[in-house]
């Protein structure tokens, strides 16, 4: 479980990153995370992947819920995309980061998480379902209502030519 | 024939059933503005992932990757305690942090020339806490800074874990009647930087999970001024061995 847990991490970070919209917060979020499940352990049968997604998403419910998590500035996160060479960073500005960043924050939580999982991470809805504790048809007009919104608020092109 | 977003949404995540999903693409071929609605949905997943895929290179904080490390010697070690796990010693972390600026400041501070206590005497204080400051070298905590490998105990002092801080100083966490503290080593020896009151719990050799400021604070010190991970049971061996200089 360990190694898979390990492999996973990059994974559980970015869908750390999607929830909390700072680098700062997807560490501390992550670190949770990776103590649940090391505390807890696995429930019989389940999968390592979707289990320490849910257990993520129910840490980041938890923080929220009970302590304001601190909200860190744009150029904290910016500072993690410094690793990443792959020209990506340089065509998305610091704008357009920070622009996606506030959009996804600004949707819904139940929406933000549905989305992150089915769009980002790639999750089946039988998956994402599974992970939030929702029906599949739930899944499905969370991320439909999640991507309409967001197609309202950036456009692709746009951010490529900012 | 009008399609929903979340039709449309669907048709985008491959989950729709077949037959709806033959529909759509018909009707893409002679609707343009089905089309256009279609792109906009997306065109947000190529963005989200323009942003949010290059985090899969970026590497992981050493602080998260030790904890499954260091979970991995625990287990290994179960028997003879050799290695405090740090999930099990940091279980109680939280979003709070101490500034690294400010972390640094405070070691800077007690290793410059203006330390508050430079006589090397020890000073009195409270049953039960930990004086900060320079430790006397002839002291038992001196004795057990030196000596005493992480996870055991001399004369009531437990070094908890080593590390080398982000400032190049090697330093130990340890607990000592009812305090937890941390104590860096420079050339003229070691030096208590800070201590957190902690009653009752830390004697059994856990903390109370019910987390004070006080403790939190520390935690966040500790992991502020932490550069990389703990260091191994055979590093702090080594270092015991060379009288704790410093790394090449």
């Amino acid at each position: 479980m360990r190694e898979e847990l390990i492999s996973l991490l990059p994974n559980l970070r970015r869908f750390a990153l999607s929830l909390t919209g700072s680098m700062a917060d997807a560490d501390d979020l992550l670190q949770i995370t990776v103590e649940r499940v090391l505390s807890k352990g696995l429930p019989e049968g389940a999968d390592v992947g979707k289990w320490a997604f849910r257990v993520c998403r129910n840490a980041w419910i938890d923080e929220t819920r009970y302590r304001k998590i601190r909200t860190a500035s744009d150029d904290e996160t910016e500072n993690s995309y410094k690793h990443s060479e792959d020209g990506v960073t340089k065509t998305m500005d610091r704008i357009a980061l920070s622009q996606v960043m506030r959009a996804m924050q600004a949707l819904p939580p139940p929406q933000r998480e549905a989305l992150a999982l089915v769009a980002i991470e790639g999750f089946s809805y039988a998956e994402a379902a599974e992970a939030l504790d929702v029906a599949t048809g739930t899944i499905m007009s969370r991320v439909a209502r999640a991507r309409k919104a967001l197609s309202g608020q950036f456009d692709l092109k746009d951010l490529l030519s900012s | 024939m009008h399609y929903t977003d979340e039709q449309l949404s669907a048709f985008l995540d491959g989950e729709l059933a077949k037959q709806d999903l033959e529909a759509i693409e018909k009707a893409l071929k002679s609707d343009a503005e089905l089309a256009r609605r279609l792109e906009a949905l997306a065109n947000v997943d190529e963005t989200l992932q323009m942003v949010f895929d290059p985090l899969l290179e970026a590497p992981v904080p050493d602080r998260i990757t030790s904890l499954l490390e260091q979970h991995d010697k625990t287990v290994q070690n179960d028997n003879d305690k050799k290695v405090v796990s740090l999930s099990e010693h940091r279980h109680k972390k939280s979003g709070w942090h101490f500034p690294a600026a400010i972390a640094a400041s405070l070691l800077a501070g007690f290793f410059g020339a203006q330390s508050l206590n430079t006589s090397g005497q020890p000073v009195s204080f409270p049953a039960g806490m930990i004086a900060t400051g320079p430790v006397n070298s002839s002291s038992a905590l001196y004795a057990a800074l030196s000596e005493v490998p992480s996870g055991q105990s001399q004369n009531g002092i437990r070094p908890v874990l080593s590390f080398q801080s982000t400032e190049g100083h090697l330093c130990r966490e340890f607990t000592a009647q009812k305090s937890r503290a941390l104590a860096c080593h420079n050339d003229q020896g070691w030096t208590v930087i800070s201590q957190s009151y902690a009653p009752d719990n830390a004697q059994k050799g856990g903390y109370a999970t019910a987390s004070s400021h006080s403790t939190e604070a520390f935690d966040s010190l500790v992991d502020s001024l932490m550069k990389g991970e703990v260091l191994s049971v055979d590093m702090e061996k080594t270092l015991i061995e060379k009288k704790w200089q410093k790394m090449e």
